[in-house]
């Protein structure tokens, strides 16, 4: 499914978070990276029809989200894992991924809770199914949303910070379930993680205090860096960035620091880094 | 986790899914929901508690019917939006009453489940999803009306059950029924607007607000401070009831359903379609419910306006004076009602130059349907005090009734009437039943018929003391086996001071009165002379005393009858 938001811009008050965003989604894993406050969740609202634009238009799989029949059909067609998410305590889990199912219209009730045991098995929760939710830890209650959200298998599957919470063995088997989920579906994931972008996602957008400051493959952003991280013995006044690192040298982003300075490999990080460090300032925005 | 993709199968909707069936779906699971809410059920059985209280104290005052169970039960009998009840017109002041309970706690549920969203933080979660904030309104809506209907049923079969084990025969009316779970929706969709509409406090201060207000406003009411034709806008139908029963009011629950779905369509519209102002919702489903908000609105204001123009509680307004059968006194078509509970407001039909009250006047109403008979009376009571009231009825009566036959006033027909006095006159007994008596077996009052036969004269509210009158009330007494002719000796013999008091069966007897007969205040008690008189009275065969005393009775009632002249008559 293709997401196309074209001129996006959301204010809350004077502050304005998303500032005339273009972005073409197409099928695949999306990851959207940008340090706190750069609008990622206020996108993802905005995609989950959650959250009204004030500009701009989007459209998902050619529905125009700005027509209450657009949003509908979007509706059917998504799934959403928002970054804060409440659930009703006393529902089971199986309860409350089913109360989502039958929200999505799934309304054979065999089938549907068949959907509801296999989603439940995807996050790796049937042991607890019958269990309360309000009995469960926070990364529990974690993969509920997710299970939440691919229960009516959504062809555009937003999830805003799906791995907080989770414990390592669980944000593996995480990138497993979204890797092959992402096979014929659009993924839109918000993280601050780099890891996990550079874990499963096929393109990635950094977003900066509410524009687009990269979008394309995660090895694009990367090329970013080539040239731009060191390896020095002491930090530089022209860094970027420095820091030390656990064998004692110094990491640096930016020009060459010194001629004893090695370049070496940068990792997605050293390019998100980069990339937002080098972003303009929001004096320069407005 | 395991690897998705093979075990989740795509979902390939090949038409766009019902969204009557969603909601259906919707609807049955938040009601399985609120079928385990804790607030609910401690309403229902509180409110089934309170009825039973209620209904123990007051209940077969009238028909025993659906109606009445109704009444007294308050189910619906609602006090949205102004207020206001008169539980029946003989103990209006019974406020705190089932449906009030039910109704508290209906809104209270409503406060919790329109809360739900907001309290966990799911909003977001729901949102998002095809069927909308305005769908998911609409279920829980729906799920309110399944739930608050049969916790109504489960209060009304509570107390139609427990008195049908009293040999009450209630039956069940599907309008009032229908009115009362409308009543109790009402207030489970207002707790359901609050609840998802205003902060958390109110939650529970509005229920508090809404039962304490509702009481207070009936009070209110009941002293009259509250115009009484107020009380037609009331949710459900107030006290009349029983005169629309009876047919002698115009039958307003037809009208008072349509008023109440009117409120709860202006209700509803206004829960599902306010919130769609806010945030990216279906304008179209907006106009459609702030439209039928307004609908609701209209109707319920045309509706209500038509029921303020009701006659008042107490006005006869049907059937005309043609149908009435008049049948006492020197008013030919005469009705008439307990003033204490109508005002002395002049009834709105009653033929001009009628006394506006005499509880003694109770029309024959054709209701009494119920009967038992034996060769010497015949007691019918309202139908659905069923046949096993009449016969304990007939038992209570049974051992004067043939002593009293042939004299003054004794009646050979007892009917149930719907006021507070008992009265007889020309053969015809009219009977004000306690509900005590039907529901739990106590005796009826054995000076009844005594009091129907003997008109009794009285000197400042009180009965003459008169020997002549002491002593054939018990030769009466002795006759119908109330009191034994020995015990009379006994007595006779044993009380220095002259004074006898016999205790019957759950009667008093106060000594302090003795010397008097009081059958209709339940105790009897004779001088030293009346007992002589009556022993005298025992010697002879009781058809000739019957025939010696009735030539006698006029100076008898007037007491102006010497004992000389009864021993004169028999001598």
């Amino acid at each position: 499914m293709r997401v196309v938001v074209e001129n996006l811009s959301r204010s809350f008050g004077s502050s304005k978070v998303l500032r005339d965003l273009d972005l073409t989604l197409e099928p695949g894993i999306t990851g959207i990276l940008g340090p706190n406050g750069a609008g990622k969740t206020t996108l993802l609202r905005i995609l989950s029809t959650a959250l009204a634009p004030s500009k701009g238009s989007i459209k998902v799989g050619g529905w125009d989200l700005s027509s209450p029949h657009g949003r509908t059909e979007a509706r059917r067609r998504l799934g959403y894992l928002p970054q804060e998410v409440g659930y009703y305590p006393r529902f089971t889990v199986f309860q409350l991924v089913d109360y989502i199912a039958i929200l999505k219209e799934l309304d054979d009730r065999g089938e549907r809770h068949r959907r509801v045991r296999t989603a439940i098995d995807a996050v790796g929760l049937s042991a607890v199914a019958g269990k309360r939710i309000k009995t469960l830890s926070g990364g529990m209650r974690r993969r509920v949303g997710i299970a939440q959200a691919i229960v009516a298998d959504p062809e555009l599957l937003l999830l805003d910070e799906p791995t907080g919470g989770l414990d390592p063995e669980q944000r593996m088997r995480f990138r497993q379930l979204i890797t092959s989920l992402s096979a014929d579906r659009t993924v839109v994931l918000s993280t601050h993680l780099v890891e996990d972008i550079a874990a499963v996602c096929t393109s990635v957008v950094v977003l900066w205090q509410g524009q687009a400051l990269f979008h394309g493959q995660p090895a694009q952003l990367r090329e970013r860096a080539d040239g731009m991280v060191w390896l020095a013995d002491a930090v530089p006044d022209s860094a970027l960035l420095s820091w030390r690192t656990e064998e004692g040298a110094v990491r640096v982003i930016g020009p060459r620091p010194s001629a004893a300075a090695v370049a070496i490999e940068p990792t997605l990080e050293d390019a998100y880094l980069l990339v937002t460090n080098c972003a303009p300032t929001d004096a320069q925005l407005r | 986790m395991s690897a998705l993709s093979t075990e989740l199968p795509a979902l390939r909707q090949t038409q766009p899914p019902s969204r009557g069936r969603v909601l259906t779906t919707l609807t049955r699971v938040e009601s399985a929901k609120l079928g385990t809410s804790a607030v609910l059920w401690l309403g229902a059985v509180g409110g089934a508690l309170v009825s039973l209280g209620a209904a123990g104290s007051v209940w077969p005052l009238l028909t025993g019917s659906a109606g009445l169970t109704y009444r007294q039960a308050n189910i619906g009998i609602g006090n949205l939006p102004v207020g206001g009840l008169r539980i029946d017109f003989l103990s209006f002041l019974l406020m705190p009453s089932g449906w009030l309970v039910l109704a508290g706690f209906a809104m209270l549920a409503g406060t919790w489940l329109g809360r739900r969203d907001r309290r966990c933080g799911a909003e977001e979660l729901l949102v998002v999803t095809p069927t909308g904030r305005a769908g998911i309104r609409a279920a829980r809506l729906g799920a309110l009306v399944l739930a608050s209907s049969i916790a109504v049923a489960f209060v009304f079969g509570v107390v139609l059950v427990v008195q049908a084990t009293s040999g009450a025969r209630g039956s069940i009316d599907w309008l009032i029924l229908l009115d009362g779970c409308l009543g109790t929706t009402l207030a489970s969709w207002i707790g359901y607007g609050v609840g998802s509409s205003l902060p958390a406090a109110f939650s529970l201060f509005v229920p508090i607000l809404y039962v304490g207000g509702s009481f207070y406003l009936s009070v209110w009411q009941a002293t009259s401070v509250l115009s009484s034709s107020i009380e037609w806008l009331l949710p459900t139908p107030p006290a009349p009831s029983w005169s629309a029963g009876l047919g002698f009011l115009p039958n307003i629950f037809p009208e008072h359903i349509v008023y109440l779905v009117a409120l709860l369509l202006l209700t509803g519209g206004a829960v599902v379609g306010l919130p769609l102002r806010r945030g990216p919702e279906q304008p179209e489903r907006h106009r459609v419910a702030l439209g039928i908000g307004v609908l609701g609105l209209a109707v319920a204001v045309s509706i209500g306006a038509g029921l303020q123009a009701k006659p008042d509680s107490y006005a006869v307004a049907s059937p005309s004076h043609a149908t009435w059968a008049p049948e006492r006194y020197s008013v030919p078509d005469y009705i008439g009602f307990d003033c204490s509970w109508v005002g002395n407001s002049p009834l709105a039909n009653a033929p001009r130059g009628a006394a506006p009250c005499d509880v003694s006047a109770w029309f024959h109403d054709h209701v009494p349907v119920s009967c038992a008979a034996d060769r010497s009376l015949s007691v019918c009571v309202y139908r659905d005090y069923g046949p096993v009231a009449a016969r304990r009825l007939l038992a209570a009566m049974r051992s004067q009734a043939p002593v009293l036959a042939g004299l003054f006033g004794r009646p050979v027909t007892v009917r149930m009437v719907p006021v507070n006095a008992s009265s007889c006159f020309a053969g015809l007994g009219k009977i004000a039943i306690d509900e005590s008596m039907i529901a739990y077996g106590e005796q009826f009052d054995p000076g009844y018929l005594m009091s129907c036969a003997f008109p009794l004269p009285e000197s400042e509210g009180l009965p003459v003391d008169d020997p002549s009158i002491g002593g054939v009330t018990l030769w009466l007494a002795i006759r119908s086996g109330l009191v034994t002719a020995g015990a009379a000796k006994t007595a006779l013999v044993s009380e220095p001071d002259g004074v006898t008091c016999f205790a019957f069966a759950n009667l008093p007897c106060d000594a302090q009165s003795g010397g008097v007969l009081s059958p209709t205040d339940g105790g009897l008690s004779w001088t030293r002379a009346d007992i002589r008189v009556g022993l005298f009275l025992d010697r002879y065969r009781q058809s000739r005393v019957v025939a010696a005393l009735r030539p006698l009775l006029p100076r008898l009632v007037d007491a102006t009858l010497a004992p000389s002249d009864l021993e004169h008559a028999l001598g």
